[in-house]
């Protein structure tokens, strides 16, 4: 086809070719703020030209491709950099509230505690015979354990949150991870036939970074369009197909969440290869983070009442009664083992009843004696008194020693946590832009790009107007 | 290399942020004066804080221990000074009674004085202090001395009451009337009623001995006025100590802990006008693109 019809045959083409083009920056345009959006650029072809009389007719352009600019390393990066900074965040927002239960601030930390219930001990070797003295150092006893117990009661409590959090996390995984098989299908499915479904890939790429922020994953994309996503080195979704993550109560860890992935044959436990992404975060908060803090108090909380328990009972009161404990005695089921010292800790209740039975002398009789006294006010002072290493055996510092290497150890891993939350960040930032000079919307580009076709259309539609006028003087030959 | 809106506004809002969390953590300092608000300021410092603050309240409670030895000893003190002045009244007695003049009725008008004496010491001996007998040994609330029949027994024991008043230093609050009141050659009771006794007998002999004996006590309580003196003086010492040991502490806190406001405020102003460009370059963002100027 060649001549007037044929040129206004390329008009009409390269029109709607150009009008396809401002559809194309529209859409762009449109998506500037849309996450993981890559920008489509369109890959324009001459058509394929005609032959006659020898001679070689252009036909006009095509769209020879539109396609999305993205690289796919970046994605990986991002992917892998999104776990981290998933289970920083997570783990943050509980170091946060942890550092605050710890507070020394409002002066009725376990700190000051200690300080006011070791004075008590002595100000009553000042007034052996005393009282009031006596209640105070009950009181001030009761306050000590308390606060321990409450600490050790609210770390629990975050743990119970936490613990819900398992259930919710898992869902949302299990959903971003049903929407990303079915998107799996369907990109197969498309590039079989030949489109490049980018709408779907970036929708898929939004799930994946979801996916990485709840749960630390490995994907890889295979030869069908596929992204195949490992968890834990186990299948999680391969094709069209996903393996639902699944909870169960763990009877041997407080009746926890433990995570399972369900498999062909037996669902696999992988509670404990979860390092990463929210959910990597949170069991670690959940099954090592706060227990070991626990499992601290607990051992200060049994010094306390061992030491204690172990001078005052050796002490007479002013009533000539038997020597008994201060705090009720706390018994490790093994030796090293002092699970539920912290939640046992308390003032032996028959002394909160009768605080005259407080014992300061170490003769039975001598009321003005106070050595008993002395020596638990020197308490404070003494050296192992605390079983830092789990071994049965005293072996730790002052109980200030202890408790501030314990405050250290919480402010250090809060810290961490915090700084590598604010890196992550930084680093996604960083690794995002990137991504976005490749594969962002630029205002200008677009703009450009539109004044580009538009120009054409207007050439064209004048190329066409030419034809036109052409096409009339011809019909109106000889009228 | 290309550069998208969406970098911007992205580098835009994470500084912004930054600066935000900066400033509010400085602001937080400033308002609080400390530099250490939550043990992750600074995890070393916080434990270093954890172990002064324990320090400085022991020596605060070592202070107050100094305070109640001192009243304690004080008041011991002028117990033991008013016995001197009772001994010294009876030495004059004494020396009346063994003069060559004296005679029998003298005497028996002497012996009245000493059973007087007797009577004050008696008093002096039975002291309390902050409702505690101070010479009774560990029994503090045992009435010391009694009398029964012109005759004195001691109810107390000879146990010593301590005061914590330094991480390893304890001082003694008592002195046990059985310390006091006897030389370790006899009690000083005994003696005033075996000198009773010689006065109604009219015995120059032992009157004469009981002179001497008289002198021994005098020298006696001295010494142990002595004792008790020298405990004040060293528990003096010791509060100074303390003292500036807990300025020391606390100064050390708060080099530890307290913010350098000079410094906190320079930040501020510093943060603040980090904040205002972040904030000026993003609202800046929006006027720069290629569409602003297509008509």
């Amino acid at each position: 086809m060649a001549g007037l019809f044929g040129s206004l045959e390329l008009a009409k083409k390269s029109l709607i070719t150009n009008q396809y083009a401002f559809q194309v920056i529209g859409h762009n345009i449109a998506n500037i703020n849309t996450d993981n959006y890559t920008r489509r650029r369109i890959d324009l072809s001459p058509s394929s030209s005609v032959q006659l009389g020898g001679n070689t007719y252009g036909t006009g352009v095509d769209i020879a491709q539109v396609h999305g600019v993205r690289d796919r390393f970046l994605e990986y990066q991002i992917q892998r950099e999104t776990q981290n900074s998933g289970k920083q965040g997570s783990m943050s927002g509980y170091f946060e509230i942890v550092e605050a239960l710890f507070s020394e601030k409002t002066s009725t930390g376990i700190g000051t505690s200690m300080q006011s219930f070791f004075n008590s001990w002595s100000d009553l070797s000042n007034n052996p015979t005393g009282l009031a003295e006596r209640y105070s150092v009950v009181s001030k006893g009761t306050i000590l354990a308390s606060k321990v117990k409450e600490i050790y009661t609210q770390l629990s409590s975050q743990q119970a949150i936490q613990d819900n959090t398992v259930y919710t996390t898992v869902q949302t995984i299990n959903t971003a991870a049903k929407e990303i098989a079915s998107i799996n299908t369907k990109i197969s499915a498309g590039l079989k036939v030949g489109e490049e479904m980018n709408d779907l890939r970036d929708r898929r790429n939004v799930l994946l970074e979801e996916l990485g922020t709840q749960v630390g994953i490995n994907v890889y994309e295979n030869e069908a369009g596929e992204m195949t996503v490992e968890m834990a080195g186990k299948p999680f979704i391969v094709g069209g197909t996903y393996h639902p993550l699944e909870i169960s109560r763990n009877g041997a860890n407080h009746n926890f969440y433990d995570v399972s992935l369900t498999q062909s044959g037996p669902s696999v436990n992988i509670t404990s290869s979860i390092k990463t992404g929210a959910l990597g975060g949170i069991l670690e908060m959940r099954d090592k983070t706060i227990p070991a803090y626990q499992n601290q108090l607990d051992s200060l909380a049994y010094g306390i009442i061992t030491n204690v328990n172990a001078i005052h009972s050796t002490g007479y009161d002013t009533q000539g009664g038997t020597p008994t404990d201060f705090f009720v005695p706390f018994t490790p089921a093994t030796a090293g083992d002092y699970t539920g010292a912290a939640l046992h800790f308390e003032v032996n209740p028959d002394l909160v009843a009768d605080p005259n039975r407080v014992a300061a002398s170490s003769v039975n009789g001598e009321v003005g004696n106070n050595k008993v006294a002395l020596a638990l006010a020197d308490l404070q002072r003494a050296t192992s008194v605390v079983d830092s290493d789990n071994d049965g055996t005293f072996d730790a510092g002052t109980f200030s020693d202890y408790y501030g290497k314990l405050t250290t150890k919480i402010g250090a891993e809060a810290l961490t946590t915090y700084s590598q939350e604010t890196a992550s960040g930084e680093v996604l930032v960083g690794l995002k832009n990137r991504r976005d000079e490749v594969s962002g919307v630029s205002l200008d580009e677009e703009s450009s790009s539109l004044i580009q076709y538009e120009k054409a259309y207007q050439a064209m539609a004048r190329f066409m107007n030419v034809i036109s006028d052409m096409t009339d003087i011809l019909v109106n030959l000889g009228s | 290399m290309r550069a998208t809106e969406s970098m911007w506004y992205r580098d835009s809002l994470f500084s912004i942020n930054r600066n935000k969390l900066e400033f509010a953590k400085t602001i937080q300092q400033q308002s609080s004066g400390k530099r250490i608000n939550t043990f992750s300021d600074d995890p070393a410092g916080s434990s270093f804080v954890v172990g002064l603050n324990d320090r400085k309240s022991q020596i605060t409670q070592f202070i107050t221990n100094v305070d109640r030895t001192q009243t304690l000893l004080s008041n011991t003190e002028t117990a033991i000074s008013q016995i001197q002045n009772v001994l010294n009244s009876a030495v004059t007695t004494l020396s009346q009674a063994t003069t060559g003049t004296s005679g029998p009725e003298e005497r028996a008008l002497l012996a009245v004085d000493i059973s007087e004496k007797k009577k004050q010491l008696l008093d002096i001996a039975n002291t309390r202090v902050m409702d505690r007998y101070v010479f009774s040994g560990t029994n503090i609330d045992t009435v010391p001395y009694t009398e029964t029949a012109g005759v004195v027994t001691y109810n107390g024991n000879d146990g010593l009451i301590n005061s914590q008043v330094g991480a390893s230093i304890q001082v003694t609050t008592n002195i046990p009337g059985s310390e006091l009141f006897n030389d370790g050659s006899g009690d000083l009771f005994t003696f005033f009623e075996n000198v009773q006794t010689h006065m109604l007998n009219n015995d120059s002999a032992a009157l004469k001995n009981d002179v001497t004996r008289l002198g021994e006590f005098v020298k006696h309580i001295s010494t142990e006025r002595g004792i008790v003196g020298n405990r004040i003086a060293e528990t003096t010492t010791i509060k100074t100590g303390l003292k500036e040991f807990s300025t020391n502490v606390t100064a050390t806190i708060s080099s530890i802990e307290d913010a350098n406001m000079a410094e906190v405020i320079s930040n501020l102003s510093k943060e603040e006008l980090g904040l205002r460009v972040a904030l000026q370059a993003t609202a800046r963002i929006q006027s720069t693109t290629l569409f602003d100027y297509l008509g």
